[in-house]
């Protein structure tokens, strides 16, 4: 058989055969090439078997909860440029009808106020919110961690688009995070501040009730798993061990019974386990988790039983 | 274009918002998938899309018609997918994306999955990406919108504002690497049983 290498037809023809763009005449020549070329023709397998591997549709098909989402974001972003565009329009007419000199004086103007005003402006980036009120945020854009500083960085829109850059600790950075997590309209700004929590050590962050009871929210409400196990992932991150609030007690062991969702089941359980749990809320947990149809919650049930070195009776369990 | 688009496009030249959210509704979702198969995420892909349709609208009265709205649209979201591709690369500040240990997507595991399962499509996954990203942003580019979304090359073209003879130079290279890359996951396919497209 001929190898690769050794056949001079070009490829291009074959690629352009499969994905369809060639002509009935030129299909027709490369289909009898590939019955008489076996180099073509094992170059013609590969294309074919790469679709098995990287499939012809879309990689990914967003659910409507997702697009509603999207859309009402997208509308209400619609919204707010839609007196920019009509203002933009009669802008334009007016600019126009000046004359050409008076419009050069214009222009020298605009540079002028736009250099001095930018003198003023930049600064180091960060524009401090007043008194952590966040009526007047519009959008958050972006949320990144800078790991070598451990500090934060929040891009939003207010009245034009700012940002904002700390720590955890400060109440500005926890007050577009809150913001961020409880935004309905944009799923993906909450993954972010979510992903973001994820990322930080326990230690470096100190129980907050506000972001807990946000994550509590999105655990509790949010139609994607993938987003509530985030959640409940940071929530770990929030609390470190400390003593959860009742509601999210509760919340978590509602979906260790309930949730059809292993990883879920899984994630709670460990945030369960690793806070402050009055005994009896905590037997009752185990006694759940032993019975889980999943090995490793019922794994993770024995090795917390375990660590308690038979301190909670086993009668108590079943 | 079919008349009632044509007669929303003038409509939302005109001022009317709702007419040009209906137009998006048309294309949004598809929009969205090209988006996330430039940038390979779904956080990137919702901004450059939103940006995308933000821009679409402020310079709606650009729209001469020349060619349909969804290809105009559909060049919009893709220029502003690469601008943002090329800021994201450029940008100094570490992304999240980059730094998460676990690249699921929200909407890749919004389903009860078996670990096994979810692992190796996940693997899979995570090797078709690092394929894509092997290829230019252009080649790239052009293998999406070819190979995921079936785009005629001409239209593509048109999409890219690039001659076909380049858009094809760019289909062929990126699919050259694509099979190259892909080759060791993909099944053996027996040649006497190909089929053309």
């Amino acid at each position: 058989m001929l190898n690769s290498s050794s056949c001079k037809h070009d490829k291009k023809d074959l690629v352009f055969h499969y994905y369809g763009e060639l002509n009935e005449a030129e299909t027709a020549l490369v289909d009898l090439r590939l019955q008489s070329c076996p180099a073509c023709e094992e170059y013609y397998a590969g294309l074919v078997s790469m679709e098995s591997v990287f499939p012809r549709t879309p990689s990914v098909e967003p659910d409507e909860s997702v697009m509603a989402a999207i859309r009402a974001a997208t509308t209400r972003r619609l919204r707010e440029r839609e007196g920019q565009r009509s203002h933009g329009i009669a802008r334009r007419s007016i600019i126009w009808s000046v004359p050409a000199w008076a419009r050069v004086s214009l222009a020298t103007a605009v540079v002028v106020l736009a250099f001095v005003g930018g003198r003023y402006s930049m600064g180091d980036g960060a524009v401090p919110l007043s008194g952590g009120n966040d009526s007047m945020i519009a959008d958050i854009s972006n949320i990144l961690f800078d790991v070598e500083t451990g500090e934060v960085h929040v891009e939003y829109r207010s009245i034009g688009t700012s940002s904002v850059r700390g720590s955890l600790d400060d109440q500005n950075i926890r007050t577009l995070l809150n913001h961020a997590l409880t935004n309905r309209d944009n799923p993906a700004t909450r993954l972010r501040a979510v992903k973001m929590l994820n990322m930080l050590e326990p230690e470096v962050v100190r129980p907050d009730n506000e972001l807990a009871s946000a994550l509590g929210v999105i655990i509790r409400d949010d139609p994607n798993d993938g987003m509530k196990l985030q959640a409940i992932s940071a929530l770990r991150k929030v609390y470190g061990g400390a003593e959860l609030g009742s509601e999210l007690r509760d919340l978590l062991m509602q979906i260790l019974d309930t949730s059809p969702n292993s990883a879920l089941r899984i994630e709670a359980l460990k945030v369960l386990t690793e806070s402050e749990l009055a005994r009896q809320d905590l037997t009752r947990v185990l006694a759940r988790a032993s019975r889980d149809n999943n090995s490793f919650v019922r794994f993770r049930a024995r090795t917390v039983m375990n660590d308690l070195d038979g301190t909670i009776p086993l009668e108590q369990l079943n | 274009m079919n008349s009632s688009e044509t007669e929303l496009v003038q409509a939302a030249q005109g001022g009317d918002t709702l007419a040009f959210e209906e137009l998006i509704r048309r294309y949004e979702r598809r929009l969205l998938q090209v988006a996330h198969g430039i940038m390979g995420n779904m956080q990137d892909a919702y901004d450059a899309y939103q940006d995308g349709i933000i821009r679409a609208y402020t310079k709606l009265d650009s729209f001469r018609f020349e060619s349909s709205f969804g290809t105009w649209l559909t060049r919009i979201v893709i220029n502003q997918s690469l601008n943002l591709k090329k800021k994201l690369r450029w940008s100094s500040r570490l992304s999240l994306d980059t730094l998460m240990s676990d690249k699921m997507e929200f909407e890749e595991i919004s389903h009860a999955e078996q670990p096994d399962e979810l692992m190796v499509r996940t693997e899979l996954s995570a090797t078709i990406q690092m394929s894509l990203d092997n290829l230019s942003d252009r080649e790239r580019t052009v293998f999406v919108l070819k190979h995921q979304h079936g785009y005629k090359l001409r239209e593509i073209a048109v999409m890219l504002e690039c001659a076909e003879g380049t858009i094809k130079n760019y289909m062929f290279r990126a699919t050259q690497k694509m099979r190259k890359a892909l080759g060791a996951h993909a099944p053996v396919t027996s040649a006497s049983t190909l089929g053309s497209d």
